[in-house]
């Protein structure tokens, strides 16, 4: 979970690291955008071998749910 | 395609922008001020310079070409070779490129190219000089790259309006002691996701393809404006603009770090960003400008290079023997340029 946490963090540049914990809601943080969301979607591909679609990522709101349904999905 | 090609170098670049601005947050009241915000978090553009109602793209580049030509002392007669790349060419016939020898008073034994190529442009621009000189047939091949992407695209289409800036650059390639390394692809297959759909003759102009249309995103479009699928597109830069790096810097036997100066084309800040931390580059080394002109199209690398570099802003240019050039864009094509610019001429652009 952890090292999730940090993969996903690491694509943000502007948010402090310690605005990302499991309960963190995503799309409520201030450098959300399009682009973060498709970067994600990169990084799971990447780095879990998972691929989620843009659909299937807007059932997640919090890291962890986003977490968790990358896991079912491996 | 790889391939080196010998005894040229990259003589000097200039850009020109135009003089009127679009601020961003002008935008507010017709679009939201929080879809501005949000917009402009992410691509990192707070203004572009937009071409005047009848400048086109060859307009702006003409300037940078007269002012090249004045402040190297070029002999008129010695240039020999004009490539234009631009997606927003005058005319449909004749070649673009033509016109601009006549305007620019060049001799009549000038062979002219047009290179219909938009974001990934200016690599093929270099390519297409370097072949010319590499194989004997020219001494000095002027490159001017620029679009007027701001006439492409519909000014209700918030995503594109908020990306997009002009500007038209001339880079000047003559014969020299350098080498240049080149990797160039291509992929047909996306040819869609990048696109002006209508007005050639696949589907040629029509009332139709006229009217105007609300996309899910609320974007307003009609088939004769650009459209981008911004999610292909992302991901398709991250991928091959990491690869593309990567395969030249090995091809050269260069180590990332060895390299001087990464002159990226300007997408939005955030994917170059991204793409900057997938390959582990110094920040101070693969620069992001894109605040002050947006994405400028095939004129994006000569922008960066002539915005920061230039003779007098104080940067050691003269240390910058090893610059990777890397683009993506329309085709979908990609490609990355290996060279040498310790000793080009790197002039402020016009209207800076």
């Amino acid at each position: 979970m952890n090292e999730f946490i940090n993969k996903f963090a690491n694509i943000f540049d502007d948010t402090n690291s310690d605005e990302f914990s499991p309960n963190t809601q995503f799309r409520d943080l201030d450098e959300w955008s399009s682009l973060h969301a498709l970067a994600t979607l990169n990084m799971i591909e990447i780095k879990y071998s998972v691929k989620l679609k843009a659909e299937e990522m807007k059932q997640a709101n919090s890291i962890k749910e986003l977490f968790d349904l990358v896991m079912s999905k491996k | 395609m790889k391939c080196l090609i010998e005894n040229i170098k990259i003589q000097a670049i200039a850009t020109y922008l135009p003089t009127n601005i679009l601020e961003m947050t002008s935008l507010n009241d017709l679009y939201s001020e929080k879809y501005v915000k949000m917009v402009m978090n992410a691509t990192g553009v707070n203004r572009v310079h937009v071409a005047d109602e009848k400048q086109t793209a060859s307009d702006m580049c003409f300037e940078a070409a007269n002012m090249l030509i004045e402040k190297e002392k070029i002999e008129k007669e010695e240039i020999d070779g004009l490539v234009f790349v631009s997606q927003t060419a005058d005319y449909r016939a004749p070649a673009t490129s033509i016109i601009l020898q006549d305007k620019l008073g060049l001799s009549k034994e000038t062979v002219c190219f047009d290179i219909p190529y938009g974001c990934s442009g200016y690599i093929y621009g270099i390519f297409q000089a370097a072949t010319l000189i590499g194989s004997g047939a020219c001494s000095n091949v002027l490159v001017l790259a620029g679009d007027t992407t701001t006439k492409l695209i519909n000014s209700k289409d918030r995503s594109q309006r908020m990306v997009f800036g002009d500007c038209g650059s001339a880079t000047m390639v003559c014969k020299g002691e350098d080498q240049i390394g080149f990797h160039i692809c291509s992929d047909g297959s996306q040819f869609d996701k990048v696109i002006v759909p209508a007005g050639g003759f696949r589907i040629p102009s029509s009332e139709e393809t006229r009217k105007e249309f609300v996309d899910s995103e609320e974007n307003v479009r009609t088939q004769e404006n650009l459209y981008m699928d911004g999610s292909a597109v992302f991901n398709f830069i991250i991928k091959y603009g990491q690869e593309s790096i990567n395969t030249l810097l090995q091809y050269m036997k260069w180590d990332k770090d060895e390299v001087n100066f990464y002159a990226l084309h300007q997408a939005t800040r955030f994917t170059i960003s991204y793409l900057r931390k997938r390959l582990k580059l110094d920040n101070e080394k693969a620069p992001i400008n894109i605040s002050n002109y947006g994405n400028t199209g095939p004129s994006t690398i000569p922008l960066v290079l002539t915005d920061l570099g230039y003779i007098g802003s104080g940067v050691e240019t003269n240390k910058w023997d090893k610059v990777i050039m890397s683009a993506y864009g329309v085709g979908l094509s990609w490609g990355s340029v290996a060279c040498n610019l310790s000793e080009t001429h790197i002039y402020k652009p016009i209207n800076q």
